[in-house]
């Protein structure tokens, strides 16, 4: 889908702000769903996915002037959507530790209701968060190889050897 | 496990994947989104460029203000001490009267003060005004912020006493208390007694055959 969307001339460095404004416009209709996805596969809440994407956004305006190239703005908005989803995973787990209450909302969410989909997501869970991170950006919007070296910005053979042993790992659980 | 079957796993698996990790936010997220930066927006005019810089020039700027005002502080406080110091060092009294030398007919003359002369740029010396049967006056040029604050010590009791005598020694017919000095006496006649040079006796070195 964002393959139709052309990179913009990287030569407008004093762009008035309505053309910021426009080009930030372009990018977050490309990316809102990537960085929700990502934030999603993190928190498995879909609140707090939003939460966090909005969070992303609003922290990719501020610096929108030095991100404009669509490459590394992608890239840089799923890791920066990575860390806050992570954190405030981290945030959530010390809050339900210390109200000393169960976590519900997970389970309770019809999107892991299904068993097979409680597996699946044990089993990311379970992976080291390197190969966690390839296995998302992979399993989101049909990346390839190269898109998600490029969202990365690790080398396309380090991708697929993480992609493959992420999955080996998986089968292996889930068998 | 053959390697077809591998791969219709992995297949198999990234579709399950790709199912289970399409999930679309609510409608209203990208509106939301934009109102969030509506509010920024709004909120980040009011600070201005500071609002709009990233954090390492806000941590530089920062960094800039803080050693200015230390270097003011440090200028001013170094400023204060040294005037301080030449404030104890050199008292604020610049004009110095000393009582007039009595004068032949047992008079003194009127002490008339003599202005201080004006401060010269660097001027540091003492100006003595000596005249016979006047009385002195040590008029001391105001002296600004010097580097050397012992030049400010002026004229020493010594040095008064011993103008006072020599202004006394100036006036003629004066019955002055200072005793005037005494002529050196005269040698009349310089006897020397006659020096007396002894031949030395060269005597032979022990052991050594005549």
């Amino acid at each position: 889908m964002h393959e139709r969307i052309d990179r913009l001339p990287a030569t407008l460095v004093n762009a008035d702000p309505d053309e910021l404004e426009r080009e930030f416009e372009v990018r977050l209709v490309e990316s809102s769903t990537l960085a929700f996805r990502v934030a999603f596969s993190v928190l498995r809440h879909r609140e707090d996915a939003e939460d966090v994407a909005q969070d992303a956004f609003a922290k990719a305006y501020r610096s929108f002037r030095q991100l404009r190239d669509r490459e590394k703005f992608r890239a840089w908005i799923v890791r920066l959507t990575w860390r806050m989803a992570l954190d405030r995973q981290r945030s959530n787990r010390r809050r339900v530790t210390r109200e000393q209450l169960v976590a519900t909302e997970p389970t309770s969410n019809p999107h892991v209701a299904n068993a097979r989909a409680a597996q699946l997501w044990q089993a990311i869970d379970q992976l080291p968060e390197k190969l966690r991170m390839v296995v998302v950006l992979a399993g989101i919007e049909g990346h390839d190889m190269r898109e998600v070296s490029t969202l990365l910005d690790v080398p396309e053979g380090t991708v697929k050897s993480r992609l493959f042993q992420a999955r080996q790992q998986m089968k292996e659980w889930l068998s | 496990m053959t390697r077809r079957e591998d791969r219709v796993d992995d297949t198999a698996l990234g579709s399950e994947l790709e199912s289970l990790l399409s999930v679309e936010p609510s409608a209203d997220f990208q509106a939301r989104v934009r109102a969030r930066l509506a509010n920024e927006r709004v909120s980040g005019g009011g600070a201005g460029w500071w609002g709009r810089t990233g954090w390492q020039t806000r941590w530089q700027v920062a960094f800039a203000l803080v050693a200015g005002i230390v270097l003011v502080v440090a200028v001013f406080r170094l400023g204060h001490q040294t005037r301080e110091e030449q404030a104890r060092i050199a008292p604020p009294v610049r004009q110095q009267s000393i009582p007039p030398a009595p004068v032949a007919d047992g008079h003194t003359a009127t002490p008339q003060a003599v202005p201080p002369a004006p401060p010269a740029a660097g001027d540091r010396r003492t100006r003595l005004h000596l005249s016979a049967g006047a009385p002195i006056q040590v008029a001391v040029a105001a002296v600004p912020a010097t580097r050397d604050p012992f030049s400010d010590v002026l004229v020493s009791a010594r040095e008064v006493k011993a103008l006072r005598q020599i202004a006394a020694m100036l006036s003629p017919d004066e019955k002055s208390e200072v005793p005037r000095p005494v002529a050196p006496t005269e040698i009349s006649e310089l006897v020397i007694a006659p020096i007396t040079v002894a031949p030395i006796q060269l005597r032979p070195i022990e052991g050594e055959a005549e």
